[in-house]
C-alpha cells in the first residue's frame, strides 16, 4: 500500500489508497462489533430476560440510508459517503457511553470491556478515513452538519433494573453491529464504482 | 412375535382410543400370522399397520413435536430472503396452508405494528415464505409468526443482513501450473465463478471461499484458508492421483457458509516413463538396522574386552553400601545372631526379634582389685587360649571397627565353645573399644580404667572395680529397666584369678536350671547377681552400684562380699550399650548367690554360675561353680537367643 513519504506535508493519498484503507478499517470496525455483540450474549447469555423486551430501533434508523441494493445504486457517491459520515459521527458519543456505563455491569470481563474500547477506535478511525475521503471527494463538504442522531439510550444502561440496563446494551451492540456492516457496505459500493477492478 | 419397533418419538397424541383400534387389531394379526405364515406375509401385514399408523399420527417419526417451528430463515444475495418451518403432526388433518405466517418490519417504535402475511407460499418450497427484493429491507428488523388455527406457534425476530448464506460457486474449473522436477508432484490452478445471484461486482455483497480437496478414494477433506478473490492455487499433488474439489462460500464476516458447490474432479496427466518411479524415502528402516548392529558389536566388544579400563568406563562398579562392623557374609549366610550382636554394639540397636523374655543382660564388671589380682596370671591364661576367636564370630571382616578383642575377622563360628574366652590381647585393647564403641564385652583386665557403670547409680567406689570412668554414662543394665532394648551379650570371659583381677569370667557352660557355669577360675568368686536396679534395693545396698532383684537380702547377707561384688557393680562401659555379665570376672567373691555385692575387698571367684536368669532385665548368678553344662556356650561375653532359650526352664 503506497503511502506518504516520510516528512512530508501536505502529502495527498490518492483516493484509492483512501479508499483502500478506509475499506480496511470498516472491516475492522464490522469485525470488533461482531465480536462484542457475541462476546456480550456469551457472557450474559444466562439471563435472557433482556430479550424477551422486544425489538427497539437503532438511534440510527432515522438516518437516511437505502435499505435495498436498487435504493443504494440510486445514491451518489457523495451520499452514500455523507450517510456513512452521518452514522459513525452519531456513533461517538453512544459508544463512550457505552463503555463507561458497562464497567458497572455486573461480572463485565475485561474482554468486554477491550472489545467496546476496540469498537469505539476504529469508530474513530474509520470517521476520519470517511472524512479524508469526503474531502477529496467534495471538498468543503465536511464542515457542513452532517445530520446525525441523537441518542436516548443512556436511560436504559443507566437503568436500575438490570434487565433493562442488560436490554440496553443488547440494543446498542446489536445496532453498531448492524450499523457497521451498512458503513462497511456503503463504502464498498463507492470503492467499487470509483475502482471497479479492485477486487469487486 | 414379529413387530416392528415404533419409534421412540412417536407420540399417540390427537386420535382418540377409537383410532388405535384398527391399528392394535393389525398388530395382533400381525404377530398371530407370523406363526402361521411366512415372512412376506407378515410383512405386508406389518406394512399395512405401519401405513395405518401413519395415518393416524401423520407426523410419526418425522416430527417430534406437533407444534410448527421456524426451521431456517436464509438471504442468498441480500436481496431477498425466505423463511422455512416445520410441519407440525396436523398437517394432513387440515388442509394445506392452514400455518400462516406474518411479518412486520419495525422501523421506528412509533408505527404501530402491522402485521402483514407472508407474499409468497409457494416460491421457496413448501413450509416456507419467500420474500422478494422489494418486501425485503436490509438493515431492517423483521419479527415473523406462526399462526396456527388463530394461535401464534412461533415467533421470531431477525434482519437480513445477518441471515446470509450464499448460494454455492458455479464454474469450477482448474489448470495445470506446473509439473515438479521429479515429475511426481503437479501444481494446478482452482477457478470459478461466484453464485450468479450475488452481486458482487458493485460491491453489494462482499464474498469469501473456501477450497476443499481430496484424493478421489479418501474420506476427508482438505480444507484451505478462505480467499477474497475467485481463484486459488493447490500445490502439490500426486501425478498419479485422481483429486477431487470443491468449494463453498459465505458473505465476507459472516460465520455461516453456503452450500458446497459441485465437486470437480482432477485427473492430472500421467507420469512420463522417464520419471522416477518412487519418492525418494528415507531409509529409516537401513538406518536403525545398521544403528543397532553397530551398537551391538560396541556392547559386545566392551563386554569381552580385556580392558578393565575400557570397562570400569562403561560399566563402572556401582559401590555397595559398607556397614561398619558387619561382614556382608554374614547377612548373606543368614546368621542372625551374629549380626545382632555386632549391631548391638551399637548404642541404637534393638532387637525386637528376641525373645525379651529369655533376653539376659549381662553387666560387664570390670574387677579392679590390685591386691589380689595378678595381672599376669590372667592375662596368661586369656593368652594362652586358642578359643578366643569365638569372639571373632561376631565381627568379621571389618576393618574400621578397630575392634580386635573378642574379635577376629573372618572367623565365622556359631558354636560357642566353652572354652571360649576372649584373647588377653583384645582384653588389652578392650576397653579403648569400649570407650569408643559398644562392644561386645570382654573385661578388660589391664584397663583400669573401663567403662563404669552408670545408671542411676553411684560410682563405684569399691577400689576393686576396674570400672572405667566413661564421658558418656550409658547405662548398661544388667537388668536394667532401659537397657532392654539393648542387646544383651553375656560376654563370659574366662575369669582370672581372684588374685589377678578379672575383668571377666568365662562361662563355660550353662546348666538347663539356667545356671552359668564358668570356667574353672581360681577362686571362687562371688556370684554377681545381675540384677534389676531397683531404688530400694539400692537402699539395702547402698554400697552397690547395682542392685539385685528379687535378692535384697542377699546385699545383706553377702555383705562381707559385697565389695568384692562392688565389683559385679556392673563394670559398665559408660559406653556400652549392654550388659555383660562381666560379673563373671568380677573377683567379687561371691559365694553362689545372686546379690549384689558391693565391692570388697574379698577374692571374688573366677566366674560366677548364673542361677537365675530372669527377665531381660536380670540374670542372678551363683558363686558357686557347677559343672559343666551342656555345650552351649557363650562366647566373649554375650548369650545367643537360643542358648538362653535353652537355659531358660
Amino acid at each position: 500500500m503506497s503511502g506518504c513519504p516520510r516528512g512530508s506535508t501536505n502529502c495527498q493519498l490518492s483516493l484509492t489508497e483512501l479508499f483502500n484503507r478506509a475499506g480496511l478499517i470498516a472491516q475492522k470496525f464490522q469485525t470488533a462489533a461482531m465480536d462484542l455483540y457475541n462476546e456480550f450474549h456469551q457472557q450474559y447469555s444466562g439471563e435472557q430476560g433482556f430479550l424477551s423486551q422486544g425489538i427497539v430501533p437503532c438511534h440510527t434508523a432515522l438516518i437516511p440510508s437505502p435499505v435495498t441494493k436498487e435504493q443504494a445504486q440510486s445514491y451518489t457517491n457523495e451520499q452514500l459517503l455523507g450517510t456513512c459520515l452521518s452514522i459513525l459521527r452519531s456513533w461517538e458519543e453512544p459508544l463512550s457511553h457505552v463503555l463507561t456505563e458497562a464497567r458497572k455491569l455486573p461480572r463485565v470481563s475485561r474482554v468486554i470491556l477491550s472489545k467496546i474500547e476496540d469498537v469505539e477506535a476504529q469508530n474513530m478511525h474509520l470517521l476520519q478515513g470517511v472524512q479524508k475521503i469526503m474531502e477529496q471527494v467534495r471538498p468543503g463538504s465536511v464542515a457542513e452538519n452532517q445530520a446525525y442522531s441523537t441518542w436516548s439510550g443512556l436511560q436504559r444502561l443507566k437503568s436500575t433494573s438490570q434487565d433493562t440496563r442488560l436490554h440496553g446494551f443488547h440494543v446498542e451492540c446489536r445496532c453498531v453491529r448492524r450499523d457497521a456492516n451498512k458503513v462497511n457496505n456503503l463504502l464498498n459500493i463507492v470503492k467499487c464504482r470509483m475502482d471497479p477492478s479492485g477486487g469487486c | 412375535m414379529r413387530t416392528r419397533a415404533l419409534s421412540p418419538e412417536a407420540r399417540l397424541r390427537g386420535p382418540t382410543g377409537m383410532d388405535l383400534w384398527p391399528l392394535l387389531l393389525t398388530l395382533a394379526l400381525a404377530g398371530s400370522s407370523d406363526a402361521f405364515s411366512g415372512s412376506e406375509a407378515t410383512t405386508a401385514i406389518l406394512g399395512r399397520a405401519s401405513q395405518s399408523l401413519q395415518r393416524v399420527n401423520p407426523g410419526l417419526g418425522t416430527n417430534s413435536s406437533d407444534k410448527p417451528t421456524f426451521t431456517k430463515c436464509r438471504s442468498p444475495e441480500l436481496e431477498t430472503f425466505s423463511c422455512h418451518w416445520t410441519d407440525g403432526a396436523h398437517h394432513s388433518i387440515r388442509s394445506p396452508g392452514s400455518v400462516r405466517l406474518f411479518y412486520t418490519k419495525r422501523i421506528t417504535q412509533e408505527r404501530p405494528q402491522e402485521w402483514k402475511e407472508c407474499p409468497d407460499y409457494v416460491s421457496a418450497g413448501e413450509n416456507s415464505c419467500y420474500f422478494n427484493s422489494s418486501y425485503t429491507s436490509i438493515w431492517t428488523p423483521y419479527c415473523i409468526k406462526l399462526i396456527n388455527n388463530g394461535g401464534t406457534v412461533d415467533q421470531k425476530c431477525f434482519s437480513v443482513d445477518q441471515i446470509v448464506q450464499p448460494d454455492p460457486p458455479i464454474g469450477l474449473n482448474w489448470t495445470l501450473l506446473n509439473i515438479s522436477l521429479t515429475g511426481i508432484h503437479a501444481d494446478i490452478q482452482v477457478r470459478w465463478e461466484p453464485p450468479p445471484n450475488a452481486d458482487v461486482h458493485k460491491g453489494w455483497i462482499v464474498l469469501e471461499y473456501e477450497l476443499q480437496y481430496k484424493e478421489a478414494n479418501e474420506t476427508q477433506w482438505k480444507m484451505m484458508d478462505p480467499v477474497l478473490s475467485t481463484s486459488v492455487p493447490v500445490y502439490s499433488l500426486r501425478l498419479d492421483k485422481e483429486y477431487e474439489v470443491r468449494v463453498r462460500s459465505r458473505q465476507r464476516n459472516s460465520e455461516k457458509y453456503g452450500e458446497f458447490s459441485e465437486v470437480l474432479c482432477v485427473t492430472l496427466p500421467q507420469m512420463s516413463a522417464l520419471t522416477c518411479e518412487e519418492d525418494f524415502r528415507f531409509p529409516w528402516f537401513l538406518i536403525v538396522i545398521f544403528g543397532i548392529f553397530g551398537l551391538t558389536v560396541m556392547l559386545f566388544v566392551f563386554i569381552f574386552s580385556k580392558q578393565q579400563r575400557i570397562k570400569m568406563l562403561i560399566l563402572p562398579p556401582v559401590p555397595v553400601p559398607k556397614i561398619k562392623g558387619i561382614d556382608p557374609d554374614l547377612l548373606k549366610e543368614g546368621k542372625l545372631e551374629e549380626v545382632n550382636t555386632i549391631l548391638a554394639i551399637h548404642d541404637t540397636y534393638k532387637p525386637e526379634f528376641y525373645n525379651d523374655d529369655s533376653w539376659v543382660e549381662f553387666i560387664e564388671l570390670d574387677i579392679d582389685d590390685p591386691d589380689e589380682k595378678t595381672e599376669g596370671s590372667d592375662t596368661d591364661r586369656l593368652l594362652s587360649n586358642d578359643h578366643q576367636k569365638s569372639l571373632s564370630n561376631l565381627e568379621a571382616k571389618d576393618d574400621d571397627s578397630g575392634r580386635t578383642s573378642c574379635y577376629e575377622p573372618d572367623i565365622l563360628e556359631t558354636d560357642f565353645d566353652a572354652s571360649d574366652m576372649c584373647d588377653g590381647t583384645s582384653e588389652v585393647t578392650q576397653p579403648q573399644r569400649l570407650k569408643g564403641e559398644a562392644d561386645l564385652l570382654c573385661l578388660d583386665q589391664k584397663n583400669q580404667n573401663n567403662s563404669s557403670y552408670h545408671e542411676a547409680s553411684p560410682a563405684t567406689k569399691q577400689p576393686s572395680v576396674i570400672l572405667a570412668e566413661e564421658s558418656k554414662p550409658q547405662p548398661l543394665l544388667i537388668g536394667g529397666t532401659e537397657s532392654t532394648h539393648q542387646a544383651a551379650h553375656t560376654q563370659l570371659s574366662n575369669p582370672s584369678s581372684l588374685a589377678n583381677i578379672d575383668f571377666y569370667a568365662q562361662v563355660s557352660d550353662i546348666t538347663p536350671a539356667g545356671s552359668v557355669v564358668l570356667s574353672p577360675g581360681q577362686k571362687n568368686k562371688a556370684g554377681i547377681s545381675q540384677c534389676d536396679m531397683h531404688p530400694e534395693v539400692v537402699s539395702l545396698c547402698p554400697d552397690n552400684t547395682y542392685f539385685c532383684e528379687a535378692d535384697a537380702k542377699k546385699c545383706i547377707t553377702v555383705a562381707p562380699h559385697m565389695e568384692i561384688e562392688s565389683h559385679a557393680q556392673p563394670s559398665f562401659n559408660q559406653e556400652d550399650t549392654y550388659i555383660t555379665t562381666e560379673s563373671l570376672t568380677s573377683s567379687a567373691g561371691r559365694s553362689g548367690t545372686a546379690e549384689c555385692a558391693p565391692g570388697s575387698e574379698m577374692p571374688v571367684p573366677d566366674y560366677t554360675s548364673i542361677h537365675i536368669v530372669q527377665s531381660p532385665q536380670g540374670l542372678v548368678l551363683n558363686a558357686t561353680a557347677l559343672p559343666f553344662p551342656e555345650k552351649e556356650f557363650l562366647s566373649c561375653g554375650y548369650v545367643s537367643t537360643d542358648q538362653l532359650n535353652k537355659i531358660m526352664p
